[in-house]
């Protein structure tokens, strides 16, 4: 269920040189380099190209994001199952959907009501029933959830042209050691579909191309020996189990136009009007499913009038936001790659760590004086208590949110989520540092371009509640030629 | 003029409006876009007053309908939207023609008013130093080459297309009924300190003649999409990608081996421009792709 016109190759994927990632150079301006794309940002590319742009210069990746979704119905979904089938196979849940409902309301009792038993009715009830036999045989540690995975060198065929290699990173739902299995989980779909939800097999193809893609030697040690080119890629919905062919040559067409469309508009949105004639859908054959929708096809208000000087003057925001994000965050991101550990504990942006116990929601570091005193300059300059843990290497780990909780001596505290993590003694072994990096506020340059871009579309229908606006009327005079005064007040 | 057409009509339109930017949507040329087969007795009323046309390839909207504003609350809303849209669209056609005739008559003076409006377009971003240099306080900076703007422009349109001064160009433009924009022959005091601050010279001679005529032509369309207060992404498209055909047609080039060229050039630019740092090795006196860059 591909869409989109196919757009030619680049040429060759720019990756920031040495003096760029060794931070020896001025930033500024466009960045010279490509940017460093996650898998959302492929999927909404391959989508649509208006929908790439929306989230490269507009800050809004939400595309294929669904109304129930966009409510934390995924999350819920997903996190249950994350929380279940360890427990299950723990024995500390039996194979009784009863006990899982139980459970599932103690598990999602901050959640909405509403929320929490539409959750349950419509999709985890499904599923349970669905997977109960499953669950009973489930082995324990065998099953292990949002493992983060990042390539600078995904690998991508080219037709009569070898490959093509892409920088690429995202987050797997689950991987299945002792099925071999990967495994993406939607809420999305119906029970009587016979095929995955729209772009969802592409999805999981993608993350299976970058962790088949990682050097061995990038492996994190608990892992070495897997071979994940053999293990099988499955989408899950509440309904049913898809399995995704891994030899897909429009999956591979799709990617190269995909990062072709990413590299034009990373250049500063100057291949907008492109972007909007190859728009996937039309008025008369719209997709309703798209989490755009109201984007492209809700009228824009009458007023302000200005509005189209309103976007020649606004479109010099995005691009510079744009820039920002990429020298902010994917050189961060080419950078964890492709510096070796040394040269990114001199830059200040990681400090390696034992980790010494993980119980509950708290993790236990041991650091020596040089490796903590980037956390404790942050710590002194109050900017943020946001930290993100790195259980593994940067190609395949796992990524906590942490913020700092106490420190004596050497020891460090910090809390994070709930999560299973590879253990000792059993197959796999727990690696013996852990990284702790620390996270720029990079979402912020997002933040502000989808700000700006809500301002450009917003307004009033009608006039007379635009000309008592004074945003409106403000606007006008900006953008336009009305002259604006001061009011009299009643005392002048 | 008037009219009245009934609810059922009122229907149709909104159907036809819809026809007719989802072809364009789809890429069809406006004048095969839009048609549609229908009852004839249905449209008879609107054919009459001029809303529709018909012809063998059956009905669609007329062009006419866009001076109807009176008609568009009639419409639903989404029927609203596409009137705007369409309104946005006729627009655009009638650009496209404008474009045509500038190749033919007035090239050189549409590109020197497209450079002008990419300046314009710019904050013109400098190291503090460069302005230091040249006597020039970093916070008067944008003021004195927003001054210089127009002198930047014309320098450039004198060395490739013999231009002599904003005078000719926009007389030359009006007499062909050619949009024009506000810009004088001033001479700013301060322009050869500008010049100065951005090696102006420098960048001349690295400009390459055929990116500097796709620049001013994709700048002036720009310009036109502007005054003309488009809006629609489809508008906006339709002038642009026409822009960008009588540009592969004149240079007989693709749109990608042009913008090559124009990223080459810029880096030529920069290459020719870099000052030596204490610091580091050499750095950029002005970010050039925030200065000469497609819109």
């Amino acid at each position: 269920m591909i869409i989109m016109s196919i757009r030619v190759p680049v040429d060759r994927w720019n990756r920031p040189r040495a003096d760029i990632l060794s931070e020896r150079n001025y930033k500024s301006g466009q960045p010279p380099f490509d940017p460093f794309p996650t898998v959302t940002s492929v999927l909404n590319a391959a989508l649509c190209p208006v929908a790439i742009l929306h989230d490269m210069l507009h800050g809004n990746d939400s595309a294929l994001i669904s109304r129930e979704e966009s409510f934390g119905g995924g999350n819920l979904f997903q996190n249950f199952i994350a929380f279940l089938k360890p427990a299950m196979a723990d024995g500390r849940i039996p194979a009784d959907t009863q006990y899982m409902r139980f459970e599932f309301d103690q598990f999602a009792r901050s959640a909405p009501d509403a929320a929490r038993e539409k959750c349950w009715r419509f999709y985890l009830d499904r599923w349970c029933n669905r997977k109960l036999e499953e669950l009973s045989r489930i082995n324990p540690n065998s099953n292990f959830f949002e493992v983060s995975v990042s390539n600078s060198y995904t690998k991508f065929g080219l037709r009569d042209a070898g490959i093509r290699t892409y920088p690429l990173r995202g987050r797997i739902d689950e991987i299945d050691f002792a099925n071999h299995k990967l495994i993406e989980r939607t809420i999305k779909g119906m029970p009587a579909d016979d095929h995955p939800p729209r772009l969802k097999d592409y999805q999981t193809w993608l993350l299976w191309k970058i962790l088949s893609s990682v050097p061995r030697s990038e492996f994190p040690a608990f892992w070495r020996d897997v071979d994940f080119a053999g293990f099988t890629l499955t989408v899950e919905t509440p309904y049913r189990d898809f399995e995704v062919e891994k030899e897909n040559a429009s999956f591979e067409e799709l990617t190269h136009s995909a990062y072709s469309w990413i590299s034009d508009l990373a250049k500063g949105g100057r291949s907008e009007w492109e972007a909007y004639a190859g728009r996937s859908c039309t008025f008369g054959n719209k997709m309703t499913d798209c989490g755009l929708f109201g984007t492209c096809y809700r009228r824009r208000p009458l007023f302000p009038t200005t509005r189209s000087e309103i976007h020649r003057e606004f479109r010099n925001i995005y691009r510079p936001l744009c820039w920002q994000l990429m020298w902010d965050h994917h050189l961060l991101e080419y950078q964890k790659l492709e510096l070796e550990a040394d040269e990114l504990e001199t830059l200040g942006y990681v400090s390696r760590g034992k980790i010494v116990s993980f119980h509950g929601r708290e993790i236990e570091l041991e650091l020596d004086s040089k490796q903590a005193q980037p956390i404790l300059d942050q710590q002194i300059s109050g900017e943020s208590n946001s930290y993100v843990i790195v259980v593994g290497t940067f190609h395949i780990g796992f990524e906590l949110e942490a913020s700092f909780l106490r420190s004596t001596n050497d020891r460090y505290v910090m809390e994070t989520p709930q999560r299973r993590l590879p253990q000792t003694g059993v197959a796999l072994i727990i690696p013996s540092d852990s990284s702790v990096l620390r996270q720029k506020p990079w979402f912020l340059s997002r933040n502000v371009q989808r700000d700006v871009f809500a301002l450009e579309s917003w307004g009033f229908q009608l006039p007379d509640r635009a000309a008592t606006h004074s945003v409106i009327q403000f606007m006008e005079s900006l953008f336009g030629v009305k002259v604006l005064r001061r009011e009299r007040s009643a005392r002048d | 003029m008037t009219y009245s057409i009934s609810s059922d009509e009122v229907k149709i339109l909104r159907d036809l409006l819809l026809r007719v930017v989802d072809d364009v949507q789809k890429s069809i040329l406006l004048n095969d876009a839009g048609w549609v087969n229908v009852d004839p007795s249905l449209v008879r009323n609107l054919c009459e007053i001029g809303l529709c046309n018909s012809d063998e390839r059956g009905v669609r909207v007329s062009p006419a309908i866009v001076s109807h504003s009176d008609l568009q609350p009639r419409l639903d809303e989404e029927g609203q939207y596409l009137f705007s849209i369409f309104q946005d669209i006729m627009s655009a056609s009638e650009l496209k023609q404008i474009l045509d005739k500038i190749v033919d008559q007035s090239g050189p003076y549409a590109f020197s008013v497209g450079l002008e409006r990419m300046l314009q377009n710019s904050e013109f971003p400098i190291a503090p130093e460069r302005a230091l240099q040249y006597c020039i306080a970093p916070d008067e900076w944008q003021t004195q080459v927003a001054a210089a703007i127009p002198e930047l422009a014309i320098t450039v349109a004198k060395r490739f297309w013999n231009v002599k001064s904003w005078d000719v160009v926009l007389s030359r433009l009006k007499t062909l009924n050619l949009p024009t924009p506000d810009i004088k022959d001033l001479e700013s005091e301060q322009f050869e300190k500008v010049k100065g601050v951005l090696e102006w010279n420098t960048v001349i001679e690295n400009m390459g003649e055929e990116p500097a005529k796709a620049l001013g032509l994709v700048w002036y369309a720009d310009y036109l999409v502007g005054i003309r207060g488009i809006q629609a992404p489809e508008g906006i498209a339709l002038v642009q990608k026409r822009a960008w055909s009588i540009i592969e047609n004149t240079l007989d080039k693709t749109s990608a081996e042009i913008k090559k060229e124009i990223d080459d050039m810029i880096e030529k630019i920069d290459a020719a421009t870099r000052e030596k740092d204490q610091e580091y090795s050499t750095r950029p006196i002005a970010s050039w792709v925030d200065i000469l860059r497609l819109p």
